[in-house]
C-alpha cells in the first residue's frame, strides 16, 4: 500500500484517499466535439513516467491536491504546500460519483 | 508410551514437569509442554504421521518444523494443522490425514498402483470428456478430496488486527537477526522483531552447547536493548513502502492477529531451509533431513531411529552424526557427498526404511537415513521487493541481487561465514537500517506540508559500507541417479516433471502450473529449487539458464479469519432505533444503515398512509448544508436544471449526472434562508454527493463563496404522511400550514412539539399530503413519540422501508441505483424538462446534449433515440409479481429489449405493478410487453400511459 503525501495530514495510506486519476484539462462543454469530450472521459496516455494526479483525503483533511506520481516506480514529487489551488479551472476529474458506482437495490432509498 | 523420549538433552526447550495427554489416532498419548505434536507423537514411537494426498503413501517426519509436508493432522475440529510446528496442548484429539479407513490400512493407497495413470494433467486428460458424466465424476472424485475434514459446527473464534509503525522491522529471530534489531534499537530506532518459531535463534537452539549460548546472549541483548519480539508470527508479504503483512500466531487472545505494520527500513534475516533430496524411497518413513534429526534429538529429546546411514555435504550434516550418536543412534555409514558419496534409494516395506543402496551399489541396513545436501533461501520477501536472485552455481543456492534502499538482506540469506562473520553483519545491517529510517522519515516528511526547514539538510541514504558475506562452496545436489519424489504436499516425482517437459511444459512457470509442483502447503519452501533442477536436466541446461517462479504472498499460509478479523465497519441506527425496537420493527441493513422495513404488514401500512396519517423513520437521507453566496452557481454546476431564482421558501427537486451523463443522485433542496440551503440525496449518495460538491469548489471554482457542512446526522427525519397529516402536525406545530401559507414544494423552518430550529418541507414521494421534517437529532425520539401520541385518535401508525417502496411506485418515482443503473444517462429517466440544455453549464452537459439530439457534431454523432425508455408497466396477471432484473424478451424468442426494474403488489390499486426500462420502440402506452420469469414461464405486462399508476395528476399531494 502507497504512502501518499497529503499536504495537510503528512505522508497518509493509500486507503484513506482515494485516487481520481490523471488530472486532465475539462473542454468548454458547449463546444467540445465528441471526441474531445470521450479523450476527456476515457483516454489517459498512461506512460511510464510521471503523471499529475488528483487525490482525494477523504479519511483526513477531505481536501483534493494534485501530485506528480511515477507510474513505474511510484515515486511522488511536488506536493502542494497547504493553501496552494489545488489545480486551476482547466483541470478537473470526473470519476467521483461517476457511473462506475455501484448500488445495492436497498441503498438507493430517496424521498 | 515414551519409548523413544531420551534422558534430558542439555538444550531440550521441553518442561518434563509438565507432562500432557492428548489422543493420537484414537490411542491415548501422553508429551510434555514445549513438545509440538509431531515431537510428542514421534516420542510415542509413531513413525507414519499421515498419508499423501494423492497416492495416500504412508510417510513420516521430514523436516519435523513448520514447512514439514508429512505432518499434516487433525486436531479437535481443526483441520491442516501443521504438527511440526503446533505446540502440544493438554487434551487434544490428534488424527491423520488422506487416510481410509485408517492410517494404517488404506483403501486409496490402490491410487499408488495406479500411479502411472495419475501423471500429471490426469484428471484433465481422462474426465474432460464425455462433459455429461462430470457430475458423476465429480462425486466420486469429491471423495478423493484431500486434507482433513471441516466442522461446520465449529464455534466462532476471535480474530485481531493491530496496526503499527516501527522504524525497523526484522523478519527472521536467528542469529544475523537478533544481532541486527539489537544494532538498530541501540541506534535509536524502534523495532520490530518477528520470529517464524517459537525460540528465537533459529538454527543455535538445535545446534551445540556453544551455538546455544550464544543466542542466550543475543537475545537477552535484543531484549535489552527493548526490541520487540513477536514469536510464533511470520511477515506474510511485503507491499508498496514497505507495509507488511505479519501473522501473529501466538497472541494470548485471539485465534490468529494480522499485524499491519509500516516499517521506514526492513532487515531480511529468515535463514536457510535445508533442502530435500531426490532418489528413489525419499519418501519412505525414516528418511529424514539433517536438520530435523537435530531438532528432534536437541530441542525434544527424542531418538529419531536405531541405525543410521547419513548422507552429508556440509557441515550441518557432520554435526547431525555427533548429535545422532551422542542420542545412541548406531551409524551404519557416513557418505560423504563431497568426496563423492552419494545414495540412490531406499528399501523397505512401504511403512518403513529397512537398507539403503549407497551409490557403489552397496547396501546398508538401517532405519533411518539422513540427508544434508544444502539449503534453500527463501527469497520471498526479496522477491515482493522487486528483487530477483540469482543462482550461484558454486554455492548451490540462490543469491539476492539488488534490493530497494529500505529493504535490507542480512544472515544466510546473503552469504556464508562464521558465527561471528553472521553476527557482525547482522550488526552492521541494523546500524544501516536504522540510519536509513532516518532518512526514509525525512525523505517522507519532507514531500508533505510539515517539511523541514531549508537549512536543515535532509540526511543522506547511507551508503551500503557494510563488509559482504562470503560464499562457502558447496556441491550441487539436487537429484541423485534415480527419481523420486520432488513435491511432498502434491505427491509429484521427479519423472512426472521429465514427462511434462516432454509433453512440452518446459518452462518453469508452465511446468509449475501444470504438475502444481510447489503449489501445495510448503509453497515451495523445499521443491522449489529441486523442481528447477529436475527442468534444467531434462533441458539440458543450467538452474540459472532455467530460472526460477516468483515467490508472491504469503510467505506463510494464514486463515481467512486472520484476514477477516476485527472489521472496523460502523452500524449506524437513528435516534428513533430505540422505539423501533420496541415496537417490533423488522430490521434491514440499508448500506450502514439498520432501518425498519415493516412493523408487521407493509399492505395494511400503506393503506394506513392513503387513508389515514403514517410516519416512516427517513434519517438516513443523505442532508447538506450550504451557505455562501454562490450556492446558486454550484446547484446549477451539479443538477441539470435551473436554481438560480429558487427563493426563499421554496424547495426544489433536481438530478445530478456525472460528467458521462449517467444519473448520479436526486433530491430536493430548498432555500431556508438567504443564505442556506439544505441539499438532500439518497440515503447511500450522501457521501459520494458531498465528494462530488467539494471537489467541484475546490480544483475547478476555488473563487466560488460556498461552504458546504455534511449534517446527516444532524437531523432526525421524519416523513408524516397522509391525507390527516396537516391535522397532526398542526397540533404539534405553530407554523401555519395551509395551502395558502405553505404550498407544496414549500419549505419553513419552525417549532415542533416544542423543538425549536426545526425544518419542514412539503413534498410528496408517498404521493400523499406530506410533511418532511428535520428534527435537531436529540430531540428526534420526543418528536416521533409526540407524533404518536397526538395521531393515536386519527389512526396514525408507523410504516417502514416496504410500504415506502410500494407507495413510491404506485406513483412511479424511480429510485438512482435500481430503475436506473451505470449507463442510464438522464433522458431516459423521462425527466427531459429538468434538462436545461441553454445553461452555460452543468456536470455532464455535452452528453445529455448528444443524448437529446441537439449536441455539437454532425447528424450521425447527434442520434440519441437509441437510449432505454423508462416505463411503468402493470401485469396482466395481478397476481404474478415478476422479481425485479426478472428480463422482458420478445414474444417468441429469448432475445432481450429490457428489464423489470422495481416491481411490487400495489394494495392501493389491487394491481401487480412495476418499472422497466424497455428500447423506445416499446415504450408508448398500451404497448404489450412479454415477461421472462426465473422459472422459464413467461408473463406478459402492459405500459402505461403515465409513470404514476396512481393520481398521476398529483392531486392527493397538492390537497
Amino acid at each position: 500500500m502507497l504512502l501518499v503525501p497529503c499536504p495537510h495530514c503528512g505522508p497518509r495510506n493509500q486507503s484513506d484517499l482515494r485516487l481520481l486519476g490523471e488530472a486532465v484539462p475539462r473542454p468548454n462543454p458547449n463546444t467540445a466535439t465528441r471526441a474531445e469530450w470521450g479523450e476527456y472521459l476515457y483516454l489517459r496516455d498512461n506512460p511510464a513516467d510521471y503523471v499529475t494526479e488528483t487525490w482525494y483525503c477523504r479519511a483526513g483533511c477531505r481536501r483534493y491536491f494534485t501530485v506528480e506520481r511515477h507510474q513505474a516506480t511510484n515515486e511522488f514529487r511536488n506536493p502542494p504546500l497547504p493553501g496552494d489551488k489545488v489545480g486551476n479551472s482547466t483541470y478537473t476529474t470526473i470519476t467521483v460519483g461517476s457511473s462506475g458506482k455501484q448500488r445495492g437495490a436497498n441503498e438507493g432509498e430517496a424521498s | 508410551m515414551t519409548m523413544r523420549r531420551l534422558p534430558q538433552q542439555p538444550g531440550e526447550v521441553i518442561d518434563r514437569s509438565q507432562p500432557l495427554k492428548f489422543t493420537w489416532n484414537g490411542k491415548p498419548a501422553v508429551g510434555y509442554q514445549g513438545d509440538t505434536i509431531a515431537s510428542a507423537i514421534a516420542a510415542g514411537d509413531n513413525r507414519i504421521m499421515s498419508r499423501s494426498m494423492k497416492y495416500h503413501r504412508p510417510r513420516g517426519l521430514l523436516t519435523a518444523d513448520f514447512w514439514d509436508p508429512n505432518a499434516f493432522v487433525q486436531v479437535d475440529d481443526e483441520p491442516n494443522v501443521r504438527s511440526g510446528h503446533r505446540l502440544l496442548t493438554n487434551g487434544i484429539d490428534v488424527g491423520p490425514q488422506n487416510v481410509w479407513p485408517s492410517l494404517d490400512y488404506d483403501v486409496k493407497a490402490a491410487n499408488q498402483l495406479v500411479g502411472r495413470f495419475l501423471s500429471p494433467g490426469f484428471y484433465y486428460k481422462t474426465f474432460i470428456h464425455p462433459q455429461k458424466l462430470w457430475p458423476a465424476y465429480e462425486k466420486v472424485l469429491a471423495q478423493f478430496a484431500p486434507g482433513g475434514t471441516v466442522d461446520y459446527e465449529s464455534e466462532m473464534a476471535y480474530f485481531d488486527k493491530r496496526y503499527t509503525h516501527p522504524d525497523v522491522v526484522v523478519a527472521g529471530g536467528g542469529p544475523a537477526g537478533l544481532a541486527a534489531a539489537t544494532a538498530a534499537a541501540e541506534a535509536g530506532a524502534s523495532v520490530l522483531l518477528v520470529e517464524h518459531e517459537h525460540h528465537l535463534g533459529g538454527h543455535l537452539r538445535y545446534g551445540t552447547e556453544d551455538d546455544r549460548a550464544l543466542a542466550n546472549g543475543l537475545e537477552l541483548a535484543a531484549r535489552s536493548a527493548g526490541v520487540e519480539i513477536l514469536l510464533d508470527s511470520t511477515v506474510t508479504g511485503r507491499y508498496e513502502d514497505n507495509w507488511l503483512g505479519i501473522v501473529q500466531r501466538s497472541h494470548p487472545l485471539a485465534s490468529e492477529r494480522l499485524v499491519k505494520a509500516r516499517a521506514k527500513t526492513l532487515i531480511v534475516a529468515a535463514g536457510l531451509i535445508e533442502r530435500p533430496y531426490v532418489f528413489e524411497g525419499n519418501d519412505r518413513p525414516g528418511v529424514m533431513l539433517a536438520s530435523a534429526a537435530r531438532r528432534l534429538i536437541n530441542m525434544y529429546s527424542v531418538k529419531p531411529g536405531d541405525r543410521a546411514v547419513v548422507l552429508t555435504a556440509n557441515e550441518s550434516g557432520d554435526q547431525t552424526v555427533a548429535d545422532l550418536e551422542r542420542a545412541g543412534v548406531k551409524i551404519a555409514e557416513v557418505v560423504d557427498a563431497r568426496a563423492g558419496g552419494n545414495v540412490t534409494a531406499t528399501a523397505g516395506s512401504q511403512k518403513a526404511v529397512e537398507s539403503v543402496t549407497l551409490g557403489d551399489g552397496s547396501t546398508r541396513d538401517a532405519d533411518l537415513l539422513i540427508t544434508a545436501v544444502g539449503w534453500t533461501a527463501p527469497t520471498s520477501l526479496l522477491n515482493m521487493s522487486g528483487d530477483r536472485p540469482v543462482y550461484d552455481p558454486a554455492g548451490a543456492r540462490f543469491f539476492p541481487d539488488r534490493t530497494p534502499d529500505n529493504v535490507l538482506v542480512t544472515g544466510g540469506i546473503a552469504g556464508d561465514g562464521t558465527l561471528d562473520q553472521i553476527v557482525e553483519h547482522g550488526r552492521e545491517t541494523g546500524a544501516l537500517a536504522a540510519s536509513r529510517a532516518l532518512a526514509v522519515a525525512h525523505r517522507l516528511q519532507a514531500l508533505t506540508a510539515r517539511a523541514m526547514p531549508v537549512s536543515d539538510p535532509e540526511p543522506a541514504m547511507a551508503p551500503d559500507a557494510r563488509t559482504p558475506l562470503g560464499r562457502d562452496p558447496h556441491p550441487e545436489l539436487y537429484r541423485s541417479t534415480t527419481h523420486g519424489i520432488v513435491d511432498y504436499s502434491e505427491d509429484v516425482g521427479s519423472k512426472d516433471l521429465v514427462s511434462a517437459t516432454k509433453e512440452g511444459y518446459d518452462s518453469v512457470e508452465l511446468l509449475k502450473r501444470y504438475t502444481t509442483a510447489t503449489m501445495g502447503p510448503a509453497q515451495g519452501k523445499l521443491e522449489t529449487v529441486n523442481t528447477v533442477a529436475v527442468l534444467a536436466e531434462a533441458r539440458g541446461e543450467t538452474i540459472a539458464e532455467v530460472g526460477t517462479t516468483i515467490w508472491r504472498p504469503p510467505y506463510a499460509p494464514l486463515t481467512l479469519g486472520a484476514l477477516a478479523g476485527r472489521i472496523f465497519e460502523p452500524e449506524r441506527v437513528s435516534s428513533v432505533h430505540s422505539w423501533h425496537v420496541a415496537n417490533g420493527a423488522k430490521p434491514i441493513l440499508a448500506g450502514q444503515w439498520i432501518r425498519p422495513e415493516h412493523y408487521g404488514n407493509p399492505q395494511a401500512e400503506v393503506t394506513n398512509v392513503r387513508e389515514n396519517v403514517g410516519i416512516i423513520d427517513i434519517s438516513p437521507l443523505g442532508k447538506l448544508d450550504l451557505q455562501g453566496a454562490d450556492v446558486p452557481k454550484l446547484l446549477n454546476l451539479l443538477y441539470t436544471n435551473k436554481w438560480s431564482k429558487l427563493g426563499v421558501g421554496s424547495v426544489r427537486y433536481g438530478i445530478m449526472c456525472a460528467e458521462d451523463g449517467v444519473v448520479m443522485d436526486d433530491g430536493v433542496t430548498g432555500r431556508i434562508s438567504e443564505n442556506r440551503w439544505l441539499m438532500t440525496t439518497t440515503s447511500s449518495g450522501a457521501g459520494s454527493v458531498w465528494e462530488w460538491a467539494e471537489n467541484w469548489l475546490q480544483t475547478a471554482h476555488p473563487d466560488w463563496d460556498v461552504h458546504i457542512t455534511p449534517v446527516t446526522t444532524s437531523y432526525t427525519s421524519i416523513n408524516v404522511a397522509g391525507p390527516k397529516s396537516r391535522e397532526l402536525l398542526s397540533r404539534l406545530t405553530d407554523v401555519p400550514l395551509d395551502n395558502d401559507s405553505f404550498d407544496y414544494m414549500q419549505v419553513r423552518p419552525g417549532t415542533v412539539a416544542g423543538v425549536e430550529d426545526c425544518i419542514m418541507w412539503r413534498i410528496g414521494f408517498t404521493g400523499e399530503l406530506s410533511f418532511e421534517l428535520h428534527v435537531p437529532a436529540g430531540y428526534g425520539l420526543h418528536v416521533w413519540e409526540a407524533l404518536m401520541d397526538e395521531g393515536a385518535d386519527l389512526g396514525i401508525k408507523p410504516f417502514g422501508l416496504e410500504a415506502q417502496r410500494i407507495m413510491r411506485l404506485e406513483k412511479g418515482h424511480f429510485i438512482v441505483g435500481q430503475d436506473t443503473d451505470g449507463l442510464t444517462k438522464a433522458p431516459t429517466t423521462g425527466l427531459q424538462p429538468l434538462i436545461k440544455l441553454d445553461k452555460d453549464d452543468f456536470a455532464g452537459k455535452p452528453e445529455l446534449a448528444w443524448a437529446m439530439g441537439q449536441g455539437v457534431g454532425d447528424a450521425a454523432d447527434a442520434a440519441g433515440m437509441d437510449l432505454p425508455v423508462l416505463v411503468s408497466v402493470q401485469m396482466t396477471d395481478s397476481s404474478i409479481v415478476p422479481p425485479e432484473a426478472s428480463q422482458i424478451v420478445r414474444p417468441n424468442t429469448n432475445e432481450i429489449l429490457g428489464r423489470i426494474t422495481s416491481s411490487r403488489y400495489s394494495p392501493t390499486l389491487k394491481a401487480s405493478i412495476g418499472l422497466a426500462q424497455v428500447p423506445p420502440s416499446h415504450a408508448s402506452s398500451g404497448t404489450q410487453l412479454t415477461v421472462l420469469l426465473t422459472n422459464g414461464d413467461r408473463t406478459t405486462a402492459t405500459v402505461q400511459q403515465h409513470h404514476a399508476h396512481f393520481d398521476p395528476d398529483g392531486l392527493r399531494l397538492r390537497s
